[in-house]
């Protein structure tokens, strides 16, 4: 599955647009991580458990996104846009959208 | 002992009812969704120069749902042992289609077949007072859906 | 541009899980993980509190605790009890520091062990006290305590799980509640595990001064009776159950071939506390 941020898929074709498909995911990280983040505030530096739950999010979200546009015939994603925020404390919401193709 | 007892009873509330309501939106969602499947929503901004377009306009839905007890408990303690909120993610997922479903039925208003491109998606959360009286983010999602309606000749 | 619509299927954003199991899962996973912690703390908190000397013990504890409030100031009222325990001690095993005993004149039923040596008897109690060998098991039973080091053990382990308690809440949300009534529930188990051990070493005692246990469960029995809600209030509360005890107590009386005896009385007296009621 090919994905890209601009209009199109360079040097092929776009035959068909399928429309929008997305994917979305919450994540949490458990109590140990928390206790890291909450020391890390006062010794600073990266929170490393926090960029992990972000990679998973996202990994996570682009990956129902995929399926989702593979259940709809399609062979790639363009235009594809993400979007998070804080639903609730501690945890990570992710979601990205995009434009389902059949591309050739 | 009584804070045990208002605690079961506020989840329970928030477990059949909530899920009750979560199911009659749900069951909404899949009619609509049917029904403006003709109305193509694309992220993208290439228009297609065979288009003939007769009127562009900006669209927007916007929608807000609230979480309720049940959902906050299996959170709260998902928090602990960390992984997927599965009970969130059905919020985020029935705001963000009844945002986009908005945005179709104004897109739609402007008559005849219409395409909206150049969709985008934003979320926030707004905080506000929990249920049981103490203060804290209530998890609550807003989604705002907005693109470029273009009705075609 | 050839735009087809199709709906892409649904359990791809939202997989089928059932809330409630899910519920239950995340329960029985942190209700497990806090059964765990509060033992594996309670063994080292344990471990670490034997290797206190008792002489280190007593000065912990008066550097810690003040007394308890509300004593009766005059000395009478105090002779006859610590009398009785001095005849105790005479049997028991010694204890690094002398044993006083005060009377209090707070209206509830209650001995208090408190560290240091101090056992406070409170107004309640005695004015129910029927007989010396039921005041002698009472006092007996708060001399095991000392013992066994019970107060301090407490001690260890609920300093122990506050300051996880404090962590843990930090960024915890309804799972605190969750947590805090899990080690709640574990430290009523706790310590009702040692009543029962203060009541074994107590009756022993009893045997060993008196010749016979006569009059041991003699203020339970009549509790249970006249208080019937103590009677079963077990689970929740620090002390076993009032049923649970005699039952345990006559066991023990079998199992040992203790016999029974007759009752020396005791004597009512004026303890001096409504002399200081009508000064307030």
């Amino acid at each position: 599955m090919i994905l890209t941020t601009i209009e199109s898929v360079p040097n092929l074709r776009t035959v068909e647009h399928m429309g929008l498909v997305s994917g979305s995911t919450v994540r949490s990280k458990h109590v140990g991580r928390d206790l890291m983040a909450g020391l890390k505030n006062i010794f600073g530096g990266e929170l490393k458990g926090y960029t992990e739950l972000l990679n998973e999010a996202r990994e996570e979200a682009v990956a129902r996104m995929v399926k989702q546009a593979e259940a709809l015939g399609a062979n790639a994603v363009v235009n594809v846009r993400f979007s998070t925020s804080a639903v609730a404390a501690g945890a990570a919401e992710l979601y990205a959208y995009g434009t389902a193709v059949r591309v050739e | 002992m009584a804070d045990i007892i208002v605690f079961i009873l506020l989840v329970a509330c928030g477990y059949f009812i909530g899920g009750h309501r979560e199911r009659s939106h749900y069951r909404s969602i899949f009619a609509r969704e049917r029904a403006t499947l003709e109305l193509t929503l694309l992220s993208g901004k290439a228009i297609d120069p065979a288009w003939q377009i007769a009127q562009a306009a900006l669209v927007t839905g916007v929608c807000v749902i609230s979480v309720d007890y049940f959902k906050s408990v299996a959170a709260g303690l998902r928090n602990l042992i960390g992984g997927r909120v599965s009970a969130y993610e059905s919020l985020i997922d029935r705001a963000r289609r009844e945002a986009l479903l908005r945005m179709k039925a104004q897109a739609a208003a402007l008559g005849g077949k219409v395409v909206v491109i150049n969709v985008r998606l934003e979320t926030s959360s707004i905080s506000g007072m929990k249920a049981d009286g103490r203060s804290g983010q209530v998890a609550s999602v807003e989604v705002i859906a907005y693109g470029t309606a273009l009705a075609l000749a | 541009m050839k735009l087809t619509n199709r709906l892409p299927p649904e359990g791809i954003n939202v997989p089928p899980t059932h809330p409630l199991t899910e519920l239950l899962y995340l329960l029985g996973g942190v209700v497990a993980a806090v059964v765990l912690v509060y033992l594996v703390l309670g063994w080292a908190a344990d471990a670490l509190v034997a290797r206190i000397s008792p002489q280190t013990e007593g000065k912990l504890v008066r550097l810690l605790l003040p007394a308890a409030g509300a004593l009766a100031p005059d000395a009478r009222a105090h002779r006859a009890p610590q009398q009785l325990v001095d005849r105790l001690l005479e049997q028991a095993p010694p204890l690094p520091y002398p044993i006083r005993v005060q009377v209090a004149c707070d209206p509830g039923i209650n001995a208090l062990a408190l560290p240091g040596g101090h056992i406070v008897l409170l107004r309640g109690l005695l004015d129910r006290v029927r007989s010396e060998n039921e005041l002698a098991m009472i006092l007996a039973h708060e001399l095991g305590h000392f013992q066994l080091r019970h107060h301090l053990r407490g001690l260890g382990r609920g300093l122990v799980w506050i300051s996880l308690m404090a962590v843990v809440g930090l960024s915890a949300d309804y799972g605190a509640a969750l947590i805090e009534g899990t080690g709640h529930l574990m430290s009523m188990r706790y310590s009702q595990e040692q009543e029962e051990a203060a009541d074994r070493f107590g009756a022993a005692l009893l045997a060993r001064v008196y010749g016979h246990v006569g009059g041991m469960s003699d203020f339970f029995a009549r509790m249970a009776r006249e208080r019937p809600e103590t009677a079963v209030l077990g689970w929740f509360s620090t002390h076993p159950s009032a049923l649970r005890r005699l039952a345990r107590l006559q066991a023990l009386a079998r199992q040992r071939g203790w016999r029974e005896g007759p009752r020396r009385p005791w004597a009512p007296f004026a303890s001096g506390c409504s002399a200081v009621a009508r000064q307030r």
